[in-house]
């Protein structure tokens, strides 16, 4: 399996204790996954091409997780 | 002197050639044909001789005797012009000599009787020259006097006036005899004696302190003369009919070559003084206490947040714990992985015990001991604190922390809750507001050791006809609003001597900054 085909979770949470505990319950259960403190960063990242889901906070800095989601779904990503 | 009689007497040769020359002139007006005194010549020589005898004295007198004794015999008795012999005449001319000399002795004495008599007068008029001159003397001196007892009797009435508006008494006291030995009319008013009737006894004194303050003030008098030292003592005085007064009493030892003679001391009135300590402690206390109350209502206000702030690490702390767990209990643990989840376990339960501690000293009441305190410390507790408030209403928080800030001396929660108070009237002030929501906070070393700090937001602004009442207890624009935040945080740096105050923030919002000094102590 290449890495790029590895499924991808992207945690996105300002808070930072949060977003490692995320990361490192996923390590746990043999998910890869990367985190984000927020959208913003989130979206000047590069993403690689892979099977990827996106765990998302409701209230983040600057922009609502909802209202994020659906910006996301709107621009196509 | 004009009085031709009183001419002073001659001298030596020049009195006796009076009494020669007044015979002669006596013998040349009787053989004067045109007075036609031949015949009766006498008072002429008599006159001669009570001349001589007035101006010459009792020699003169007798010269001009024995010369107008001669005279007469010569010329006026019978056989005239010759000394021959003249027994038939010898009587006339012993009366006459007799006479003469009677009136001459006569003329000197009441000569020398005027003369002492003009002695002393001149004596007498020299004595009460003199008598003139001492009492002109006295009377100087007695003026002088009058003038410097008036002048130490305005000053003892000024001194006294003094006394008596600044309720201060002076007392002296003799070590030796232990008598009182001065006491000021306002000493006397403070102990609720008569002023006239000057020093009471020390025991009198002693009945006039508070029974509770009695044995106390005893020790230290006592303290005081047996060392030889200056003293100061609190206490209470009890005056019958009176209210009770606050006294403070100082005392200073008065040595003479060594050895220690008396007290001198004075005794003031602080009861004003103590009654506005008082009530300014109360002021202080209900001050606190306000602070306290809206602090508290504040908290209440954030408690969603707050929770939510705790909430998180406890949830990050679960999350840690059950991959840990996970790791332990898979076929093969791995217990590298697992002792790193239980590493972020700590971190996680700490940071939530952290906050748990913030907060709780946020509820605390009373005032907290002042401290150096470290702003920007408080100021990112605050943010800390407020984050998911902020978060909530999608404001982003950005600051500008100065390096190197001196610390100031302060009570740090009270401080803190300055911080909290600003802080949330930008986000209040933000909340409804559309476009960005900007918290910005600033922190920098200003002039003269002051510490400035000033949070700007992008909301509502300040109203603009009120500006200068947003600082007014009760004063609010909130709907919910208690308007004592900014009046209760200007009381808080003042007591600091700080300095709070707003300002408008361009485009829109408002600027709230405050000075607190770094080097002086502040005020209790």
């Amino acid at each position: 399996m290449t890495p790029a085909a590895v499924p991808m979770v992207f945690v996105i949470d300002d808070d930072a204790l949060v977003r490692t505990a995320i990361q490192g319950m996923l390590k746990s259960v043999g998910l890869r996954s990367e985190i984000f403190a927020s959208p913003q960063d989130f979206l000047r990242s590069k993403r690689p091409d892979a099977p990827s889901c996106l765990v998302l906070d409701v209230r983040l800095p600057g922009v609502n997780g909802l209202d994020f989601q659906r910006e996301l779904s709107d621009a196509g990503i | 002197m004009s009085d031709p009689f009183l001419w002073t007497r001659s001298h030596g040769v020049r009195k006796y050639a009076i009494a020669v020359l007044s015979v002669i002139t006596a013998l040349l007006l009787s053989q004067w044909p045109v007075l036609h005194l031949s015949a009766a010549p006498v008072s002429l020589f008599f006159c001669a001789v009570m001349l001589s005898a007035w101006f010459g004295g009792l020699g003169p007198g007798f010269l001009a005797t024995v010369l107008s004794s001669f005279v007469f015999y010569y010329y006026f008795l019978p056989p005239m012009h010759t000394f021959v012999a003249k027994p038939g005449e010898i009587p006339r001319l012993i009366i006459f000599a007799v006479s003469a000399l009677v009136i001459g002795a006569l003329s000197a004495a009441q000569r020398s009787a005027t003369e002492s008599l003009r002695v002393a007068r001149n004596d007498l008029l020299e004595t009460v020259q003199k008598l003139q001159k001492t009492n002109e003397a006295l009377q100087a001196e007695s003026h002088e006097r009058k003038h410097a007892e008036e002048k130490l009797r305005r000053s003892e009435a000024y001194l006294a006036e003094g006394q008596r508006l600044s309720h201060t008494g002076s007392w002296a006291w003799d070590v030796a005899s232990g008598e009182i030995v001065h006491w000021s009319q306002e000493h006397c008013r403070l102990f609720g004696f008569d002023p006239e009737e000057g020093p009471g006894s020390l025991e009198k004194l002693r009945q006039r302190i508070h029974p509770d303050d009695r044995d106390r003030v005893l020790e230290i008098w006592d303290r005081a003369i047996r060392e030889g030292n200056a003293y100061t003592a609190d206490f209470r005085v009890v005056v019958p009919g009176e209210a009770m007064k606050y006294i403070r009493g100082e005392g200073h030892p008065i040595f003479d070559s060594g050895e220690l003679v008396q007290f001198l001391g004075t005794s003031i009135d602080v009861t004003e003084r103590k009654h506005a300590e008082e009530e300014r402690e109360k002021l202080r206390q209900a001050q606190d206490d306000l602070a306290h109350v809206s602090r508290v209502t504040t908290m209440g206000e954030l408690s969603a947040s707050l929770a939510h702030e705790i909430k998180q690490p406890i949830a990050a702390a679960v999350t840690d714990a059950n991959t840990c767990l996970r790791w332990l209990t898979r076929d093969q643990p791995d217990l590298q992985e697992a002792r790193e989840a239980a590493l972020r376990v700590v971190k996680d339960a700490t940071r939530a015990s952290e906050i748990v501690s913030r907060v709780r000293l946020l509820f605390q009441k009373g005032p907290s001991p002042r401290e150096l305190v470290d702003m920007n410390e408080i100021i990112r507790e605050m943010i800390a604190l407020l984050r998911n408030e902020t978060m909530r209403h999608s404001i982003t928080i950005s600051t500008e922390l100065g390096k190197d800030l001196p610390r100031a001396m302060g009570d740090r929660v009270q401080l803190q809750q300055v911080m909290m108070n600003l802080m949330m009237n930008s986000i209040e002030a933000m909340k409804e507001t559309d476009g960005t929501r900007e918290l910005i906070i600033k922190s920098h070393a200003a002039e003269n050791g002051h510490v400035m700090v000033s949070v700007s937001d992008t909301g509502v602004g300040l109203p603009s006809q009120q500006t200068g009442e947003i600082f007014s207890a009760f004063f609010t624009t909130k709907l919910h609003g208690t308007g004592m935040g900014l009046s209760i945080s200007r009381s808080i740096l003042e007591s600091h001597e700080g300095r709070l105050w707003a300002a408008g923030n361009s485009p829109r919002g408002a600027i709230f900054s405050f000075t607190l000094p770094t080097q002086v102590e502040a005020r209790e």
